[in-house]
């Protein structure tokens, strides 16, 4: 695992408020998060999905040294970087299969293992991802924690600690959101 | 980091914390005051903070297997998507559409898509499937032409599943590789080895393969034609007795033969040839199944025992994992079977009950056709006897008496069968120990078959034209009958006639005085006319018989008897009156050498008295 000290290292950068190393964890992330969806849906039984949760915790196994005890809060970056890689897999997903909708992919092998109402999920998650776009642009901090919470799986709690917030500040910003992104999704 | 609305969560989150909707409409007309902007977007929040329900309490949606596909993305991200054509080099292989993919579907809004459904037959036999819910179904795809529809067999390499062509509109067998054995290349090249056999064996006594594809979890199948029926195995069982139909089912095995003899001479031995591996459908079609142990020989007919060798771990593997096809039981290294009918596990490949010794003894790669042949021999044994060559209480024993071709028990039942001596040194031969002294291969075998069936036929056609022959002696005599009956009327007719001749005659003689000369030729001219009589009653009787064919016709022929003996009687008139002209004739010359001598002019005044004028006027004197 090559790429294992790289992005330790990185982590520690951030850790340090190096915001260039912020850019450089979230494409080795990205690939890293991509590449273990492959390597496991090709190997699982066809129908069996992956939980991003589970996809992200062990893309971090694989990717940070856990066994170096780490003081600072390298845990919360990588999944801050987790969480908006992810997002970009589901969202970039989404996007593909909505032009397959439109009979756009002659060249298409995968196979549908979703039943009727795919599209309404897909349509569901590009909605979604605009809202949270503009989300992020009014309240950055808490579009992280939607992000940790929906794409990474983490728990409000969870999230806090990634986040170095109290659990209450977490749980407010939890419910504003949440109303937000309603409101503006059922518009 | 200061938000350009820094009001509108704290706001959101006071107004909640405030439970009375009075008192939180107060608060929000404090606080708001005059920005009813901002006071409707608390608003619109406290009301979705209402509606929201489980939204986002879910984690994003689950990842699936098309989740990664992007065009000429990198090598990580092409494992994912099976399919046939990511086993190919997109620039080398020319993909015309993938396999499996409906056609119609594509085709859907472009044309009325036809969708003819044929009825099913009515006696296309019970439902094959097994187990509608089976692990090994594939995901339902939803751009595949191909429904799964259950389980109908398994095997140590693969499962049978039932499917439905949807864009052909018919059903399919298709044989899927297990997905435990889907990483394992060897097996995947055996699958694949299996179906290139099936699908170059093109006979009608052998399920077509129809295509070899892949489904999107990369898992080979091919497709084949759904055989219903019933199988000989259970035809053969469900006779009260091993001589009941023995002729039909004869001439199922001789469609057998004829079959494995086409795979003998494409060299390719089956090595499982049983009665469980034969179906027979109820439109007379006999399929022989099964072609997952099938091997191919080289072209000299010989095992390919260099190419076993080179491949010996696909060998042993595949040996071991071969095992009761047709079985939901997948047997264990040991355990034979409860009759040792069943395909075996473990290095020996068969099924003992019908195995040749040489396969029993596991000389997998010596077999040639005559391990078929023994396996065909033990088919006919079957029939004949009702039960296979080998049989014991338990597998074991089964597989031992197969080791040691211990067939003495096989053959005294055969002798006791009662079926043709010919039939039964047939089965025989095929079952030698040895296979040199077994039919070279089932090409012969077949001949001997069909020379048997044409000497059964030939027999069979012999007594039935000696059947027909009696049966039209029969005919005849009834016809005798009548003939009889018609003639003896004719010749009571004919009887008649010569009584009236013999009355006319009686009638000449008394005339009298005839001399013996002229009385012998008026008797001979009679008898010619006695003869035209009967000629002419000859004619009548004829007559008659046709009458008595036809009983309608009867009368009117009756009256042209009746109508022919008047006429008779005219002729014989007609006659009398020419025979009297000529004793006229005669007597007169007699007169004139009577009225020569002295004695004789009384006489000769005495004729010419009894010809008096009335007689002579009817112009007699010629």
């Amino acid at each position: 695992m090559g790429s294992m000290p790289d992005v330790t290292l990185i982590l520690s950068a951030i850790e340090n408020g190096d915001l260039a190393a912020a850019e450089a964890l979230l494409p080795l992330v990205y690939q890293e998060l991509r590449k273990l969806a492959a390597a496991k849906l090709s190997k699982e039984k066809p129908g069996q999905t992956l939980q991003p949760t589970m996809l992200v915790h062990e893309a971090y196994v694989r990717l940070v040294d856990v066994n170096q005890p780490q003081e600072w809060n390298g845990r919360g970056h990588f999944f801050a970087a987790a969480a908006e890689a992810m997002r970009r897999i589901l969202v970039e997903n989404a996007r593909r299969k909505q032009s397959l909708k439109r009979g756009g992919d002659l060249h298409r092998v995968a196979l549908e293992t979703t039943g009727g109402g795919a599209k309404d999920r897909n349509d569901d998650l590009l909605s979604l991802d605009e809202a949270l776009t503009q989300l992020e642009a009014r309240w950055p901090e808490k579009a992280r924690l939607v992000k940790l919470r929906y794409f990474v799986g983490l728990t409000v709690a969870e999230a806090a600690q990634a986040m170095k917030i109290s659990v209450a500040t977490a749980e407010r910003y939890w419910t504003f959101s949440r109303a937000w992104l309603h409101s503006q999704l059922t518009q | 980091m200061k938000e350009p609305l820094p009001q509108l969560d704290s706001l959101f989150l006071a107004a909640l914390d405030i439970e009375s909707p009075e008192q939180r409409a107060t608060f929000l007309n404090e606080t708001c005051g005059t920005n009813l902007e901002l006071r409707h977007e608390v608003e619109r929040l406290l009301k979705s903070n209402e509606l929201s329900g489980s939204f986002l309490e879910q984690p994003a949606p689950e990842l699936d297997a098309t989740m990664m596909f992007r065009k000429g993305s990198l090598n990580g991200d092409v494992a994912i998507h099976a399919g046939p054509a990511t086993a190919f080099d997109q620039r080398q292989a020319v993909v015309i559409g993938r396999a499996g993919l409906s056609v119609l579907k594509n085709l859907e809004g472009t044309i009325n898509v036809p969708r003819i459904l044929l009825r099913d037959s009515i006696k296309d036999g019970p439902e094959p499937i097994l187990k509608p819910q089976s692990f090994e179904l594939p995901d339902r795809d939803s751009d595949s032409r191909y429904q799964l529809q259950g389980e109908i067999a398994r095997g140590g390499m693969g499962a049978i599943l039932k499917g439905r062509d949807t864009d052909l509109g018919r059903e399919l067998a298709i044989k899927v590789l297990l997905d435990s054995h889907k990483d394992k290349p060897d097996v995947v090249q055996r699958f694949i080895e299996e179906a290139q056999i099936g699908g170059q064996l093109q006979h009608p006594g052998i399920a077509p393969v129809y295509e070899l594809g892949q489904f999107a979890d990369r898992r080979p199948f091919f497709s084949m034609k759904l055989v219903k029926g019933e199988t000989f195995s259970k035809l053969l069982a469900d006779r009260a007795d091993p001589s009941v139909d023995r002729a039909k089912l004869v001439g199922i095995f001789e469609h057998v033969c004829q079959t494995v003899a086409y795979a003998h001479s494409r060299g390719v031995i089956h090595r499982d040839l049983k009665p469980a591996n034969i179906m027979v459908g109820a439109f007379g079609e006999v399929q022989v199944m099964d072609w997952g142990l099938a091997k191919v020989l080289l072209a000299g007919g010989v095992a390919d025992e260099k190419k076993a060798r080179n491949t010996q771990l696909a060998q042993s593997l595949i040996q071991t994992l071969r095992n009761n096809t047709g079985s939901d039981h997948p047997g264990t290294v040991g355990d034979l079977g409860s009759a040792g009918s069943q395909t075996q596990v473990g290095s020996v490949m068969g099924t003992p009950a019908y195995m040749p010794p040489e396969q029993a003894l596991g000389e997998t790669d010596h077999l040639d056709e005559r391990a078929d042949v023994f396996g065909l021999g033990a088919i006919l044994c079957e029939i004949l006897t009702g039960k296979p060559p080998y049989t014991a209480d338990n597998g074991t024993m089964v597989f031992r008496m197969a080791t040691r071709g211990k067939l003495s028990e096989c053959f005294s039942r055969l002798d006791q069968c009662g079926a043709d001596v010919e039939l039964i040194a047939i089965t025989k031969h095929c079952l030698a120990v040895e296979p040199s002294e077994r039919p070279r291969d089932a090409n012969v075998l077949t001949e001997r078959i069909t020379a048997y069936l044409a000497s059964v036929e030939t027999r069979l056609r012999v007594s039935e034209v000696e059947r027909a022959a009696e049966a039209a002696r029969a005919e005849e005599a009834l016809h005798t009958v009548a003939e009889t009956e018609a003639r003896a009327r004719a010749e009571r007719r004919a009887k008649r006639l010569q009584l009236i001749m013999a009355a006319v005659v009686l009638v000449l003689v008394s005339i009298g005085g005839v001399a013996a000369m002229r009385s012998a030729v008026v008797q001979s001219r009679l008898k010619d006319d006695a003869l035209n009589a009967e000629r002419v009653a000859e004619e009548a009787r004829e007559g008659a018989v046709k009458a008595a064919r036809r009983e309608q016709a009867l009368a009117q022929e009756a009256q042209d008897l009746q109508q022919r003996e008047s006429e008779l009687r005219q002729q014989a008139e007609v006659r009398e009156q020419t025979i009297q002209a000529m004793l006229y004739a005669a007597e007169m010359n007699l007169a004139g050498q009577a009225a020569d001598d002295v004695s004789g002019l009384r006489r000769v005044g005495q004729i010419t008295t009894s010809w008096g004028p009335e007689r002579v006027a009817r112009n007699l004197r010629g």
